[in-house]
């Protein structure tokens, strides 16, 4: 599972009269820093990741994740309740309650992907936005394991978050890919960088995760701060459960399963 | 449609919270909130030239006033300044200490008013209403509201051409009818005989649902939807809100769903100042089968596009078609920004004939950013432009048919822009039932 954040909350970039709070401000390139010793691979990189949350062993026994939270755009003064449910191997629903808009929703079921839009009202999800949630779905995309991923390179030594970071380039077997951080003192995985489908068009977007706390056996970030074109979105988690989602949990509400042919 | 606080909140200014800042605080902020204006338009301005105003000039001469200036209320007065130099819409500062930007209270004389060449004339007296006890009547022309004559309001109007200056006039008017609950004005109004007379009135707090959303001040939300006949006796959907907040979303729903299959559906946008924008797309989806391009907004370094979200499910998750018949929009000179790129891309679609009056011209797109010093700037970050490349800002829409504000229609409580939408409606294939 990765975390990005709803396309209804990204559609809510489109704020008053108007739309995108979008600010025009490109993503900075990266300053990668001199070379003093040989980068490590990007294999290794996962993997000390991997042991950084908690082991490959304890990641796998958790089948399902039920994350509470806050959701907020702090320069406009938009803040709203976020739940996040996941369960392998790849479902995943994202809700956001935003005082003053209402009910937003991203939900893939394993097969259909969908947006419950307060703005622009219900959608299934096509094409490249389809791939894309279809990858932030995937339970295990932490691991990036080989049948899901096609190419995973060490770019380079960088700054990302103020923080010296390991800067991986992901291709996935769908096509979708990323560049992903990894705090070189701590192995955690520290944000992302990638141009992502929305409501409006392919825009940049840069992700920071902050915070790790254990919840049970696991590390998991609680701060989210997804950037896109200079405008912030914070999310604060402040739960996780595990092995606690019912599998009906990802059907499609009622709108969308009209949708389905 | 009333415009409303949600008018004054969007497109002038409204009243927000936020305490005062003691002794001498108020300079340090005031300066931050400077800076803080003038780089948030130097970094979004979706105009690199900035249209050819020398932006780094304009903080080098304004700065220095800002250190020298003697109250907070001098530095506003100097970012409103500088934001003019822009002369584009949408860029506004929100302050809830500024007199000259906050209304005097809560409550207003109910009844709505417009800029025409006869004056400021009542174009309606809300039902119910304390003003329908009274003897106004839609079509009086308001001479003064206590003791502003309105005559006075339009000798000093500000604007660089005729619609500028009547929007400044509307501004100054709603200003003035506004007070505190239970309160009394008297207002001296020219009826359409000609005759003089003096009315009083007691303001009452304005109706609707009250919507708070972010940096924005609490907005009065209504949405009126309902039957009307054609001159052929047809069945037609109206439909018409006052803002664009979701809060419309369940009624316009459900009303696009009784009406599916009538002869027509009338969209009243006369009076709405806009809102969210984006909701342009869940609207369109419920006239439109194909996710085709209302617009495309231009910022500084990218574009982004709103489409249309076919509407093809209800909530209750019943399998259903968009409205497919004749869709009539209403606008006036209140209607702006996402009341415009709507109506503007559905004309520039041919999905929708527009009928009423030009539109105020003020369609950029903007977000809103909360100041050192509780103040909110509004600032616009991109530039729309409808599917065929058309730009809403300054122009507006302009209606397919015009219909000019007459007082002996209002009096006679005849609404021409809807009997022409109606009309209109009727020359189109028998579709409803």
């Amino acid at each position: 599972m990765r975390h990005h954040l709803s396309r209804p909350a990204l559609r809510l970039l489109s704020f008053v009269t108007g739309v995108c709070v979008l600010t025009g401000v490109s993503l900075r390139a990266h300053q990668a820093a001199p070379a003093a010793a040989p980068l490590p691979s990007a294999k290794d990189i996962v993997a000390k990741h991997v042991a950084a949350i908690g082991g490959e062993a304890a990641f796998k026994a958790v089948k399902s994740i039920h994350a509470k939270g806050t959701f907020e755009l702090p320069a406009q003064g938009v803040k709203g309740d976020l739940e996040i449910i996941a369960a392998r191997p790849n479902k995943m629903i994202n809700r956001v309650e935003i005082s003053g808009v209402g009910h937003a929703e991203t939900g893939y079921d394993g097969k259909n992907a969908w947006s419950i839009d307060p703005l622009a009202g219900p959608s299934l999800l096509t094409g490249r936005a389809l791939s894309e949630i279809g990858e932030d779905a995937w339970f295990d995309g932490a691991l990036h394991a080989s049948d899901r991923v096609k190419e995973l390179t060490t770019i380079a030594k960088v700054e990302f978050d103020k923080r010296p970071a390991y800067q991986v380039k992901v291709v996935h077997i769908s096509g979708v890919e990323q560049m992903e951080y990894y705090d070189v003192e701590t192995g955690l995985q520290i944000g992302s960088e990638s141009q992502r489908e929305t409501p409006m068009g392919v825009l940049p977007v840069k992700a920071m995760l902050r915070d790790y706390t254990k919840f049970g056996g696991l590390m998991q970030p609680t701060v989210l701060v997804q950037s896109t074109m200079g405008i912030d979105q914070v999310i604060r988690i402040s739960s996780y459960e595990y092995n606690d989602v019912a599998p009906t949990a990802f059907d499609p509400p009622p709108a969308i399963k009209a949708l389905i042919k | 449609m009333r415009p409303g606080r949600a008018l004054f909140a969007l497109i002038i200014a409204a009243s927000l919270s936020a305490a005062p800042a003691a002794g001498q605080a108020w300079r340090a902020q005031a300066l931050a909130s400077f800076d803080e204006v003038w780089q948030t338009v130097h970094d979004t301005f979706f105009d690199p030239t900035f249209g050819g105003l020398d932006w780094d000039a304009v903080k080098t001469e304004l700065r220095p006033k800002v250190q020298a200036a003697d109250s907070a209320e001098t530095v506003r007065q100097i970012i409103h300044d500088m934001l003019g130099r822009l002369h584009q819409s949408h860029f506004v500062l929100l302050s809830s200490e500024s007199v000259a930007d906050t209304l005097p209270g809560e409550a207003l004389v109910p009844i709505e008013m417009r800029v025409a060449p006869a004056g400021l004339v009542i174009t309606r007296v809300v039902p119910g209403s304390t003003a329908e006890h009274s003897p106004l009547r839609a079509g009086d022309v308001i001479l003064s509201v206590g003791d502003q004559l309105v005559s006075a309001w339009a000798s000093a109007a500000a604007g660089s051409d005729e619609r500028a200056r009547n929007l400044d006039l509307y501004r100054k008017a709603y200003r003035a009818i506004h007070g505190d609950a239970g309160s009394r004005v008297s207002l001296r109004v020219r009826t359409p005989a000609g005759e003089e007379r003096n009315v009083s009135v007691t303001r009452t707090m304005e109706t609707g649902q009250v919507v708070k959303l972010g940096n924005l001040p609490p907005l009065h939300v209504t949405v009126d939807t309902r039957e009307v006949a054609s001159p052929k006796g047809r069945r037609v959907g109206y439909i018409g809100f006052n803002v664009w907040m979701t809060t419309v979303n369940g009624p316009i729903d459900a009303a696009v769903d009784k009406y599916r299959q009538a002869a027509g559906l009338v969209i009243d946008l006369r009076g709405n100042p806009g809102g969210l924008a984006a909701m342009i797309s869940g609207l369109a989806g419920h006239v439109m089968s194909e996710p085709l391009l209302l617009g495309n907004m231009q910022m500084r370094e990218a574009q982004t596009f709103f489409k249309a979200n076919p509407r093809f499910s209800t909530d209750d998750g019943r399998r259903v078609t968009p409205f497919a018949g004749p869709v009539a929009i209403l606008v006036d000179e209140l209607s702006a920004s996402a009341s415009e790129c709507f109506a503007g891309a559905l004309q520039s679609l041919g999905r929708a004939r527009i009928f009423g009056r030009q539109t105020m011209g003020q369609a950029l797109p903007a977000s809103t950013k909360l100041l050192a010093n509780g103040d909110v700037l509004m600032y616009a970050v991109g530039d729309f432009v409808t599917s065929t490349g058309r730009r809403l800002e300054g122009e507006g829409v302009v209606p397919d048919e015009v219909q000019p504000l007459s007082i002996e229609a209002l009096a006679a409580d005849r609404d021409l822009a809807l009997e022409a939408a109606l009309r209109w409606i009727d020359t189109g294939p028998v579709v409803g039932k």
